[in-house]
This record gives structure tokens, sequence and C-alpha cells, in this order.
């Protein structure tokens, strides 16, 4: 998606969540947020979606499908059809993450993965949450990934914050220091 | 009588005289004026041609005494070039020196500047990777350990409950 699109889309996830705030959760917005990575992650879809020859029933069919899959609520079927009537249905995997940004940010909610290289206790995630918490002032949703390359330590990453304590990093410190 | 006779011998001893002394001036004439003429003459030319010389020499002298202060200007002038000429001799020597030192400097400058990139690359290319990858090895073997790793977040965690916002 360029710009303009991911633009346009936000206009689109700005009235849904204007329109149909109330029948959002939390646990709706992360699925609709699956479904837009699944349809990113597979281009048939968006094919499928761009392809003005196919009919819109067709179109209409195949993404009620993917709605009724992922649990989402009637609303999005209406965002389909007002879709399907601008012949914009190739943005609705953006307008289901920006509803999820748009979401998460009028809760106070911040979205996080926690990357450590070692696998962590629960009182650890919990103390990280609590310092993300701390230091951000939202509330903390967060997704554990253990990865062994950063050899011993502990990475928080969103879209828009790093922060990062591990021997990996001070490996590649010190590595853009001496080279 | 007397008195005639006295007059006569007057007379002709006056004659007499007369004639001694036109044959004395006749003899003086004939065999000795010409000579003491000719010897004036001579001496005359003489003094003539000393003249001449004197004033041939005076003119050469004042020729000389001319060519002489000609000479000295020239001197005087060829000084002048000279000093000149030392000066600008000294200058370029100078510039000579400065230029040698200043080229002295950016070689010296240019080398330096060399070794550094040398070394600078040498860390690049080689010594720093490696030095990198060694202290990757080593870490990664310390921290296989998940007591160690463990013991390292642990460290991380419990800062993080130490930091304030």
């Amino acid at each position: 998606m360029n710009f303009v699109e991911v633009m346009i889309a936000k206009k689109y996830a700005l009235a849904v969540m204007a329109v149909f705030y109330d029948s959002l959760s939390l646990p709706i917005v992360e699925r609709g947020a699956s479904l837009a990575l699944y349809i990113r992650t597979h281009p048939d879809i968006l094919s499928f979606l761009q392809v003005s020859a196919i009919n819109d029933d067709e179109k209409r069919a195949g993404l009620m499908s993917l709605i009724e899959r992922y649990e989402l609520p009637n609303c999005m079927q209406q965002l389909v059809d007002l879709l399907l009537v601008d012949k914009r249905t190739f943005l609705f995997a953006g307008i289901l993450q920006a509803i999820y940004t748009l979401y998460l940010e009028r809760q106070h909610i911040m979205s996080f993965t926690i990357t450590s290289s070692h696998l962590l206790s629960e009182s650890a995630v919990y103390s990280i949450q609590k310092f993300l918490a701390r230091n951000t002032g939202n509330t903390i949703i967060y997704m554990c990934i253990v990865d062994p390359t950063l050899i011993a330590g502990v990475r928080l990453a969103n879209t828009t914050l790093f922060w990062e304590h591990s021997v990996a990093r001070q490996l590649r410190d010190a590595q853009n220091i001496l080279v | 009588m007397v008195i005639s006779e006295s007059l006569i011998s007057i007379i002709f001893r006056g004659i007499n005289t007369f004639m001694v002394v036109v044959c004395a001036v006749y003899a003086f004439n004939k065999y000795a004026l010409v000579r003491i003429k000719q010897a004036m003459d001579k001496k005359e030319q003489e003094l003539i041609n000393l003249r001449l010389q004197g004033t041939r020499l005076g003119l050469e002298i004042k020729k000389i005494e001319l060519q002489i202060k000609k000479e000295e200007d020239n001197v005087v002038h060829m000084q002048e070039k000279i000093l000149k000429w030392r000066e600008v001799v000294d200058a370029m020597h100078k510039v000579q020196i400065g230029n040698q030192k200043s080229s002295l400097f950016n070689m010296r400058v240019r080398q330096a500047t060399k070794k550094a990139h040398i070394h600078s690359a040498y860390m690049q290319k080689q010594a720093a990777p490696d030095a990198i990858s060694q202290a990757r090895a080593l870490l990664k073997e310390h921290f296989q350990s998940p007591h160690v790793a463990q013991q390292y977040i642990t460290d991380i965690i419990v800062f993080m409950q130490a930091s304030k916002q």
C-alpha cells in the first residue's frame, strides 16, 4: 500500500470507529489485525480484490467468509458493502490494520513485542509489562518471542518505540564504533 | 790742424767702428743668426709640440676622468643591482625553504593520513570484524549456560523494576 492508500484506509477506519466504536473490543480488533496480516501475506487475495472484472458478489462472498472465519462483527459486513460500492475492497486489510491502531490509541493501549534470548518466566514478563506501562503511561499488550540471536537479553519493540538491552546489541554497538 | 786731425781720426775711428760693426753684423747674420733662428724655431716647434701634447694629455685625462666617473657610476649601479639580486635571491631562498618545509609537512600529513587509512581499513576489514566475531563466539559460549543467561535477564528485570519513569 502506498501513502495515499494508507491515508484513505485511515479515513475509512475513522468512520468505522465513529459509527461502530461500541461494538468493537480488543479481541475483535486483534482478530481484525490477524485477518489483515493474513490478506497481506496472501497476494492472491489482494489480486482477487483488485481485479475489476471479478463480480462484486464474488468479492463480497469471499470477504464475508473471511469475516466469519475470524469472527468479526456485523459492522465489518457493512464496511465491505461500502467498499464494494466505492470499488475499494483492496483497502480492506489496510482499514482493519488502521482500526486496530486507532482502537489501541483510543483505549490507551500499546502493543509490544517482547523478544528474549531465553524463555521468560511469568513474573519477568509481568515486570516488563509494568516497566512499559510505567514508561509509556498506557496499558500494555504484548507478544513474547524467543530469539537466540540476542545471545542474552531482552528487546521491547512496537511500531514507534524500541528498547533493547542484550549482548547482541552491545556487540552491534561495538561494531558500529569500530567499523 | 790738430782739431782737424783729431776730427778726421774720430771720423775714421767712427768709420772703422762702423765697418767693424757692419762686418760683425754681417758675420753674425751670415753665420750665427741662421743657426740661432733654426735653434729657436726648433725650440719653438718643440714647445708647440709639447703644448699640443699637453693639450692632448689634458683631453685624455679628462676622457679618462669621465671614463672613471662612468665606471664608478657603473660600479654603483652594479652594486645596487647586486643588492637587489641578493634580496631577490634571499626572498626566493626563503620561499624555497618555506615550500620545502610546507611540502615536508604535507608529506608527513599525507603519510600520517595514509597510515591512519591503512589502519582504519585494516580495522574495518579484518581486525574489528575478527574481534567482534571472536567476542560473539566467546559470549555465545559464556551465555550458553541457561543459568548465566537467566541471571543476565534477571539483572535486566531488576533494573526495570528499579527504574522510575
